[in-house]
């Protein structure tokens, strides 16, 4: 358990950190994120991958938390329960790919993640991009191609 | 001029339009989506998009990912005290009837790791529905008896005065059709360990016999303690050795090939569970 929580928690984390914007229930839902799995371990198929998994009990954990507050707010005085939102919350499906996304970037690695970065977060043509990294304009193409592909992977095994 | 259009049920690997062209035809819609276009007109490929869902699979995909980079989120790492706070919390899951007996936090992270069986034909578990995960045991005598007991560092142990079993562990087959045993590790009057393994049900040790090993979950680490036979066996395990770090206790069959090492065949293991 210790291994998968190692492996995982970050994604858990940074997932519940994203969707909650409060650290203190982003821990307490991780906490229970994994104390789910364990506990529901019995049901789980070693043949599927574990992130999937642990993504989808996540899901659930983050909808719960979102109720419970709903019900909270909804009962306790005003002001009560002072929460982080500096922007409007994301439906859980846009964080878990962002989240995925931006760890598939820490695996990929340089030089595909700061192309990646600099054609889709920071928008600058192609070409650009090749000046700047001094590659040849194709094979930043191919970088580009290479990653996108791999983050649709990703995103697939991580959606229900 | 017709075209064959194909119905989808294709590999992912089937598409008409090119990585290319769906990344530009992606993006193209997010900026028009940024910019407040009302409709997307995909560069002239719509008509083989109306057609082909492959591709527009595939132009969804991509369209999910590059709008995920557009608004990257920080990563974030737990601190280091939520794992204990999980392990505290499946401890004490695990052994409700261990009344007060508050696990320390570093007994609580080793004892909550995983135990693996060597993998046999069938489907490996990631989990061992036993009732506590392996436990991490201290050798000597005041060590062990003072974590067992759930005492403060402060507090002194109570003298070992007779043979206390210390851990017990119930083997069950692995790569074994049939396999029954029960292994206990004791510490003797003396302050010596000893495991005493008792087999009351296993195949006959064609070509060889049975050797009885200490291991960590993936068999990583072993130690051996030697020989064992259906019946009871007892062995001296020699004080030095960290429990902890070789919670399961394993039978292999061992052939007289003259190669000392683990032959790979665990005919039944067990995770060691601390006593009380």
């Amino acid at each position: 358990m210790h291994e998968v929580y190692q492996r995982h928690a970050q994604l858990v984390f940074s997932l519940c950190m994203a969707s909650l914007r409060h650290r203190q229930d982003a821990e307490d839902a991780t906490q229970q994120v994994f104390t789910r799995a364990w506990r529901s371990r019995e049901t789980y198929d070693v043949t599927r991958p574990t992130g999937a998994w642990l993504t989808g009990i996540t899901r659930r954990v983050i909808a719960d938390t979102l109720a419970a507050r709903d019900r909270q707010r909804q009962s306790a005085e005003a002001g009560a329960h002072a929460l982080d939102r500096d922007e409007v919350s994301q439906p859980t499906d846009v964080v878990v790919d962002r989240v995925v996304v931006q760890q598939t970037l820490g695996q990929l690695g340089p030089p595909q993640d700061e192309i990646l970065r600099l054609a889709y977060t920071h928008d600058l043509p192609l070409k650009t991009i090749a000046e700047r990294l001094e590659m040849p304009l194709g094979t930043v193409k191919s970088h580009v191609h290479r990653g996108l592909a791999r983050m649709r992977e990703r995103l697939e095994v991580h959606n229900d | 001029m017709t075209e064959e259009f194909p119905t989808g049920h294709g590999s992912a690997a089937e598409r008409h339009l090119s990585d290319e062209i769906l990344a530009d035809l992606a993006y193209a819609a997010i900026l028009g989506e940024t910019a407040g276009e009302q409709s997307v007109t995909h560069a002239g490929h719509a008509e083989h998009l109306i057609f082909c869902t492959a591709c527009r699979e595939a132009l969804d995909a991509n369209t999910r990912v590059l709008r995920a980079l557009q608004n990257p989120v920080d990563l974030e790492e737990p601190p280091p005290e939520l794992w204990d706070r999980i392990a505290a919390e499946l401890d004490a899951d695990s052994s409700p009837d261990e009344a007060g007996a508050e696990p320390g936090v570093e007994r609580a992270a080793d004892s909550a790791s995983t135990v693996h069986y060597l993998p046999s034909r069938k489907t490996v578990r990631w989990w061992v529905p036993m009732a506590a995960a392996a436990a991490g045991l201290l050798i000597g005598g005041a060590a062990v008896a003072g974590v067992l007991l759930g005492l403060e560092d402060e507090e002194e142990p109570p003298p070992v005065a007779t043979t206390t079993v210390i851990g017990e562990a119930t083997l069950e087959p692995v790569a074994a059709d049939e396999f029954s045993g029960e292994a206990s590790m004791v510490e003797t009057e003396q302050g010596t360990m000893e495991i005493t393994v008792e087999i009351t049900s296993a195949p006959e040790a064609t070509e060889g016999y049975f050797e009885l090993w200490l291991r960590d979950e993936d068999a990583s680490r072993l130690h051996s303690l030697g020989a064992v036979s259906p019946g009871t066996t007892t062995i001296e395990v020699p004080t030095g050795i960290d429990l902890g770090e070789y919670p399961v206790v394993d039978v292999s069959h061992e052939h007289f090939d003259g190669d000392p090492g683990h032959g790979g065949v665990t005919l039944a293991a067990g995770a060691m569970e601390q006593s009380d």
